[in-house]
């Protein structure tokens, strides 16, 4: 038990870990319930080029997904709001061509490399000391974000109209919530890689919903089930020698069959 | 003389170049009960968007509370109840007392904690809604009518002066229909709430408004239900194939 601490990877893992456990269900929630869990996936396809372009330039990855993943949530709930395409159209559009897009860049930047598996799936041996104060600061804004936006992002999600009535600026509301998505996906990328960053977001969440007897106690419920998740994924991962996110997600899936077949209310 | 809480003057008022609405004259005086009538596609929402400032006119204007619609700042004074007020509700964890509270926002706030003086407007609202004991339930567990009470209660939750249903009792069974009516004339009479309707059931119109308006893109008539709601101006409202059945209550 003690040597996995040993090793200051590991404890980058559990720092960077631990705030992303925290701060993805807690946009997760949100997203489920607008019926808008694609967003993360679709986002961490975009995140793929700002990883590409990053690789291209020699540059921070986190800094370049940010910004990406942030301009094109912005795009996307432009589109949204305009109504003249079907919400999930707007992400299907936007998930290949974010894949598109860190294709070609990866291209021009002479080839695919081993760095991008570890972008893909997660790495959490390549998690820098600066990574981890990057991920914790972004973290904690999004948190306190949440924590100030409370009601107004559950009034926004639950009926739209009559939030808007109450004279809640519901757009923005909204463009808030697609940022901190975006910063999210971004920062969940170096633990579970953007392939799995969805799961992280969605499986946490759906699984507190089986049980939970109020909005705050699935937020709650799914914080607590995704530090769980997250925190015995690393250690599988380290004493099993398997993939991070992968472990995490698969924890998570049979977690919520679990509670699917014995918790429900 | 009674004041008006809600003037539209010469309104038209559309979506790009379909003018839903023309030439839109209404006042509405506090302590009304209003119902608004129209066939399918003749502006009723469109109407309610306007005086519920989420749409704004092409031309003429709204005036609320005595101000213009573009400077009224007051929008808690208006309570709403949406059409398929409960549409969204299946896989949403919400709780009862979660949803009232949520009618205590306003834009000024931007911090969301809830004070002493929410906590008690919404014991209030639910009280008055005859739903206090239901607060920690689930919203999707509760039966169609005991929802339409808890959006009343959030609508409450703001003590508004003027409360704007559209279309509150769409797939409501007719007993709860019944107890739910008996609440809004309740909130009329006793309470004083000026109350504007947006109904197809004309029968439930003709027993329970105070007052009238027949729309279709333009308002037919406006008046008591027992001078509107006479054979000519509804075969001008839904064409010459009416025919009138008039329920006794």
């Amino acid at each position: 038990m003690i040597s996995i601490f040993q090793y200051d990877f590991m404890i980058r893992a559990f720092e960077a870990g631990i705030v992303i456990a925290l701060i993805a269900p807690l946009i997760g929630n949100f997203l489920v319930v607008r019926r808008y869990s694609l967003i993360a996936d679709t986002l961490s396809h975009v995140a793929l080029s700002g990883v590409a372009i990053a690789l291209l330039l020699g540059t921070q990855p986190v800094v370049t997904t940010v910004f990406i993943t942030i301009l094109a949530s912005i795009l996307i709930e432009a589109l949204r709001t305009q109504n003249k395409i079907p919400s999930e159209a707007v992400l299907a559009m936007f998930l290949p061509g974010g894949l598109a897009l860190s294709i070609v860049l990866m291209s021009l930047a002479h080839g695919f490399n081993s760095n991008l598996f570890s972008y893909l799936f997660g790495s959490i041996t390549t998690v820098r000391a600066d990574e981890v104060y990057l991920i914790i600061v972004l973290g904690l804004i999004t948190l306190l974000s949440v924590v100030i936006l409370y009601k107004k992002l559950l009034y926004s999600s639950f009926d739209e109209e009559s939030a808007r009535v109450s004279g809640i600026q519901v757009t923005f509301i909204n463009v808030v919530l697609m940022v901190l998505t975006a910063v999210t996906v971004s920062l969940a990328m170096r633990v579970v890689g953007v392939l799995l960053i969805g799961a992280l977001m969605v499986i946490p969440v759906v699984t507190a919903m089986q049980t939970a007897k109020s909005f705050k106690q699935s937020m709650g419920l799914s914080i607590v089930l995704a530090l769980t998740e997250v925190i015995l994924g690393l250690f599988i991962s380290y004493y099993f020698n398997l993939p991070a996110g992968g472990a995490i997600v698969l924890l998570s899936l049979f977690i919520f069959g679990v509670v699917a077949i014995t918790g429900r209310k | 003389m009674t004041e008006n809480l809600i003037e539209l003057q010469n309104v038209n008022a559309g979506y790009g170049s379909d003018m839903v609405l023309q030439n839109i004259n209404l006042a509405v005086k506090r302590g009304d009960f209003l119902g608004i009538i129209g066939p399918n596609g003749s502006g009723k929402t469109t109407l309610l968007k306007i005086i519920l400032g989420i749409l704004t006119p092409k031309t003429g204007t709204v005036t609320l509370f005595g101000k213009n619609s573009a400077e009224f700042s007051g929008w808690q004074k208006i309570g709403y109840v949406p059409q398929k007020a409960g549409s969204n509700l299946m896989k949403f964890p919400i709780t009862v007392w979660e949803t009232v509270s949520l009618g205590r926002l306003t834009r000024s706030r931007w911090i969301d904690f809830e004070r002493p003086i929410d906590t008690r407007a919404i014991e209030n609202a639910l009280q008055s809604v005859d739903m206090l004991s239901h607060k920690h339930r689930l919203l999707n567990e509760l039966s169609g009518g005991q929802v339409q009470r808890v959006f009343i209660a959030k609508a409450l939750a703001s003590h508004p002066e003027l409360l704007v249903l559209d279309e509150p009792t769409v797939g409501v069974d007719t007993e709860s229909q019944a107890k739910f009516y008996e609440l809004l004339k309740s909130l009329n009479r006793e309470k004083g709430l000026t109350l504007i309707l947006v109904s197809h059931d004309i029968d439930v119109v003709a027993h329970e408004v105070s007052s009238v308006a027949c729309i279709n893109r333009t308002i037919i008539s406006h008046g008591k239900p027992k001078d509107i709601l006479k054979g000519d101006f509804m075969k001008k409202l839904y064409g010459e194939h009416l025919r009138m059945v008039v329920h006794g209550h």
